[in-house]
């Protein structure tokens, strides 16, 4: 090959022409992303079906609606063929069709720069649409993964602390109906004959996977104190009243 | 050349997308199109970046990729297990507060009764059975005595068995899942929440079944 062509093809590899191309196409996709955004929300189809370069979003909005269908008592839900449509349109475009574009678009500008051809404007704007479209991935990739895994650790940590205090609040409705039987029981069955005095709970009561339990029993009244066992600092403190009502919820430490 | 790279493309993508077949999950279709994808954008750069393009262009489109494409494989990823665990979270909340409602609404039922069986003016002139009849009148075995309390409340109680020393409900949640997926449930339901609670003069035995 002939050295002067070589170092004249290197030259042409990021000509200025290029690098402006290059920032204007990253100006315009940020434009895109975090001005023109809010325009698209206003459309009633956007939360539906919106336009995202990260479609696996659609997919984890749909798992966790199926969730909370499941939760609320409901049939699991089905992902119908056009959520499905709408997730795959949005994969082929970011991901198929805005690459090929972009280096195709490219390449045919760089082919035709090299024989002198002077109209390009085509591959250009192949160029700027697949590349604005490619970018709109690309730029805020790294920085999404590492919120996504920073969101993902807060949010299991923040579930591990409800979670341990649903569990314990279970416990103390258990606690409550064997306080309230114990009063109702008469003394010959080993109850309080219509008294809490004299209750304790015992065995899997006073002790559980969650946390301990311990009363402080009067006539009408239980005064109870829970401490978690998986976070030490974490208590629940409230009174069994005569109707064996939990009341006067206190919560300390991490559960408050 | 570029219309057969695309064509190429969609087709193949679109195949590995509909390949996978799961009613409530849209996961694993998008996987597979993804891993494709995947080989389809390093192929069309392998392409695309030939000569004319010099070893500078290349080396910059090549670590540019090589960052980006595990970039988004982990958000993906990311997303795949976190909202997985969402889902599976919700449904062990959903049991968590099931299991609790149960645990409150069975034994304020069963403990009224006791309560009143026990103290009977002039001793115990009535059975359990008599008592817990004067509550819920016209409740037979196999009767749900539950009423919802809300929109989607899915929980029934069950009587399951009536005597004169002893009261057994079942309580069921519709769609709640339990720990084992082969229980047979009250109604015919297989694997949902269930607990069996069961009142004598003594008091409520609770038996969590599923």
């Amino acid at each position: 090959m002939n050295p002067k062509i070589e170092s004249d093809v290197k030259r042409a590899e990021f000509s200025p022409e290029f690098i402006q191309v290059l920032i204007a196409l990253t100006g315009a996709t940020l434009l895109l992303v975090f001005v023109f955004e809010h325009v698209f929300k206003l459309h009633t189809l956007y939360e539906r079906y919106f336009f995202t370069p990260f479609p696996w979003i659609i997919a984890a909005g749909l798992t966790i609606a199926d969730g909370l269908s499941k939760f609320s008592g409901e049939q699991p839900a089905v992902v119908s063929q056009g959520e499905r449509l709408a997730v795959l349109a949005n994969f082929l475009i970011i991901y198929v069709v805005a690459p090929t574009m972009f280096f195709f678009g490219w390449r045919h500008r760089r082919l035709l720069q090299d024989q002198g051809e002077g109209r390009r404007t085509l591959w250009t704007f192949i160029l700027i649409v697949g590349g604005m479209l490619t970018f709109s991935a690309v730029i805020p990739a790294i920085p999404a993964a590492i919120a996504q895994r920073a969101v993902s650790t807060s949010l299991r940590d923040a579930q591990a602390v409800q979670g341990n205090k649903d569990l314990m609040i279970n416990d103390l409705n258990v606690l409550a109906w064997s306080a309230r039987q114990y009063k109702i029981l008469p003394k010959s069955l080993g109850g309080g004959g219509g008294s809490f005095v004299g209750y304790s709970p015992t065995g899997e009561i006073a002790s559980t996977e969650e946390g301990t339990y311990s009363v402080e029993a009067s006539a009408n009244v239980c005064s109870v104190n829970a401490r978690s066992k998986k976070y030490p600092y974490a208590t629940i403190r409230l009174i069994i009243d005569e109707r064996g009502k939990l009341q006067k919820w206190n919560y300390g430490g991490p559960f408050e | 050349m570029m219309f057969l790279w695309l064509i190429v493309g969609l087709v193949l993508v679109t195949i590995a997308f509909f390949l996978p077949g799961s009613p409530q999950d849209v996961w694993p279709n998008l996987n597979l199109a993804g891993i494709v994808a995947a080989i389809y954008i390093l192929a069309l750069i392998a392409y695309t970046l030939r000569s004319p393009f010099g070893k500078k262009a290349q080396a910059i489109v090549w670590i540019i990729t090589l960052l980006t494409l595990p970039a988004l494989g982990m958000f993906w990823t990311g997303m795949d297990t976190t909202s997985h665990w969402q889902h599976n979270k919700l449904l062990s909340i959903r049991e968590m507060i099931g299991r609790g409602i149960i645990a409150a609404e069975v034994s304020d039922t069963l403990l009224s009764v006791l309560d009143e069986y026990h103290n009977q003016k002039g001793g115990k002139k009535t059975t359990l059975h008599q008592v817990f009849q004067r509550r819920y009148p016209r409740v037979m075995v196999g009767d749900n005595i539950h009423l919802p309390g809300y929109p989607g409340d899915s929980l029934r109680i069950f009587m399951s068995s009536l005597s004169d020393d002893a009261i057994m409900l079942d309580a069921q949640e519709m769609y709640v899942k339990g720990r084992d997926p082969a229980f047979k449930n009250f109604n015919g339901r297989t694997g949902m929440v269930q607990e069996r609670y069961t009142l004598t003069a003594k008091g409520v035995h609770h038996e969590s079944q599923n």
